[in-house]
């Protein structure tokens, strides 16, 4: 009995390490081949390489245009996250607290955006009407229209779970609305405001439709740059995967860093909303 | 993360071709991408690949908030394992199921970077998708064609997750 248990035991285990293989594969495979020199990188091996080329990176800083796709990156993520963080929470307090069919059909109104693709056409045309198109603010509304569906609904399971009381007791001191939602409920909200935070930070950075259609080159982040300096570069795949590892660093940094948050908000706001 | 896979896929030297010939299985090695039987299959797995994590995640912690007495409960009256599984973890994670699956199902509707990077819709329009689609039309000027096309978009996305909603409700138990 005790010797068929750990049998299975052993295969299982090789099984999950065989699986965990097919997917480490891929990762390990830009990493190496990012440190190779051009010809090497062409056979796209999975050994170490036999002259390592450092200098790959400093030539895709050079070449790629790094500095302006991360900074146009940062400034979509971190504006789009911090509006997002102020508008949803604030809009979800509302949605929880005012009990009115209003509050509910806002709340379905939230919620589709989840589900439903975003309208390109329409978008574009109300951009050109207004002339936001190819500008930083066209791009960062539109990031922000997508972005807050999740973040309301995140933060709807969030508010939903503080008492009432905690509003009451700050009504009887003398709160004001705004006051009490800032210095009363949203420290409450600071885990959500993490998953969410971390959310909006990969949606965005990830993003590429919207920049495809809403904005020249000038203004596109990492992904996109990635797919232009493929095209241009492909026959180089050791620049392709150092460009492509410097791109999904941040990311990695971020989920690394919010880890526990992430799924921790997730399952509190999808068990309750 | 598609150009890792435009790697994997890449006919001459690419990763699978690669470990293909390794084995001696030549004749299975073929150009991924450009043939239109393939390439579907190829942006699913490559989708696989990076969705797979998101789900297990959600799926470990579900599991992870279960009470450790219903199995031993279970044990007691003498359940084996595959009766443990299908009477206790699955009933006991359905929300996590319905999550996934419906998170999955509009991922998959909307997927448009991968296969914009890979295939571009493809060859002979064997990858196409509503997102491609859209865009090519964009790209040709054809605006109302291709706002028709996000309409009816819309419309499927909108039935396909209202439907499968109400029915993994039904599934769920409650405690």
């Amino acid at each position: 009995m005790k010797k068929k248990q750990t049998i299975k035991n052993i295969v299982l285990t090789l099984f999950v390490a065989v699986c965990a293989v097919l997917f480490v594969v891929p990762l390990w495979m830009v990493i190496i081949n990012s440190l190779k020199t051009r010809q090497e990188a062409g056979l796209f091996g999975i050994g170490l390489p036999t002259e390592w080329a450092f200098d790959n990176y400093i030539t895709v800083f050079k070449e790629a245009n790094i500095g302006l796709a991360m900074g146009n990156g940062l400034i979509y993520s971190i504006i789009v996250g911090v509006c997002a963080i102020l508008f949803a929470s604030m809009a979800s307090f509302a949605i929880v607290r005012i009990k009115s069919k209003w509050s509910e059909a806002a709340y379905y109104l939230f919620l589709s955006g989840i589900v439903l693709p975003g309208a390109i056409i329409p978008t574009f045309f109300l951009l050109t009407r207004m002339s936001l198109i190819n500008t930083y603010t066209g791009i960062i509304v539109v990031l922000l229209a997508m972005t807050m569906p999740i973040s309301v609904f995140l933060y709807t399971g969030a508010v939903k779970s503080i008492p009432r009381e905690i509003d009451e007791a700050g009504t009887i001191d003398g709160c004001g609305k705004l006051r009490l939602f800032f210095s009363l409920v949203f420290p409450l909200l600071v885990p959500t405001t993490i998953t969410v935070a971390i959310f909006n930070f990969m949606g965005v950075w990830n993003d590429v439709t919207t920049q495809l259609y809403f904005v020249n080159a000038d203004k596109w982040t990492m992904p996109m740059m990635v797919y232009r300096f493929m095209g241009m570069y492909s026959s180089n795949w050791n620049l392709v995967f150092a460009d492509l590892l410097l791109t999904s660093i941040p990311v990695i940094l971020i989920y690394i860093v919010g880890q526990k948050y992430l799924v921790s908000g997730m399952i509190s706001g999808s068990v309750k909303g | 993360m598609s150009p890792i896979f435009s790697a994997i896929y890449e006919p001459r030297n690419g990763l699978l071709n690669t470990f293909l010939r390794s084995v001696g299985l030549d004749s299975l090695t073929r150009n991924w991408l450009t043939d239109p039987n393939t390439a579907m299959n190829c942006i699913i797995v490559m989708s696989l690949w990076s969705g797979v994590g998101m789900t297990m995640l959600l799926y470990l912690t579900g599991m992870q908030s279960l009470q450790k007495e219903y199995y031993e409960a279970a044990i007691v009256d003498g359940a084996n394992y595959f009766q443990k599984l299908t009477r206790i973890t699955i009933p006991m994670i359905m929300p996590s199921i319905t999550i996934n699956v419906v998170l999955s199902l509009i991922n998959g509707l909307k997927v448009f970077g991968e296969v914009y990077a890979l295939t571009n819709g493809g060859p002979n329009n064997a990858t196409e998708v509503f997102g491609t689609l859209i865009f090519k039309n964009f790209g040709k000027g054809f605006l109302g064609y291709s706002a028709a096309v996000s309409l009816v978009f819309t419309f499927v996305v909108g039935i396909f997750v209202f439907v499968l909603v109400k029915l993994m409700r039904k599934l769920e138990v409650e405690l």
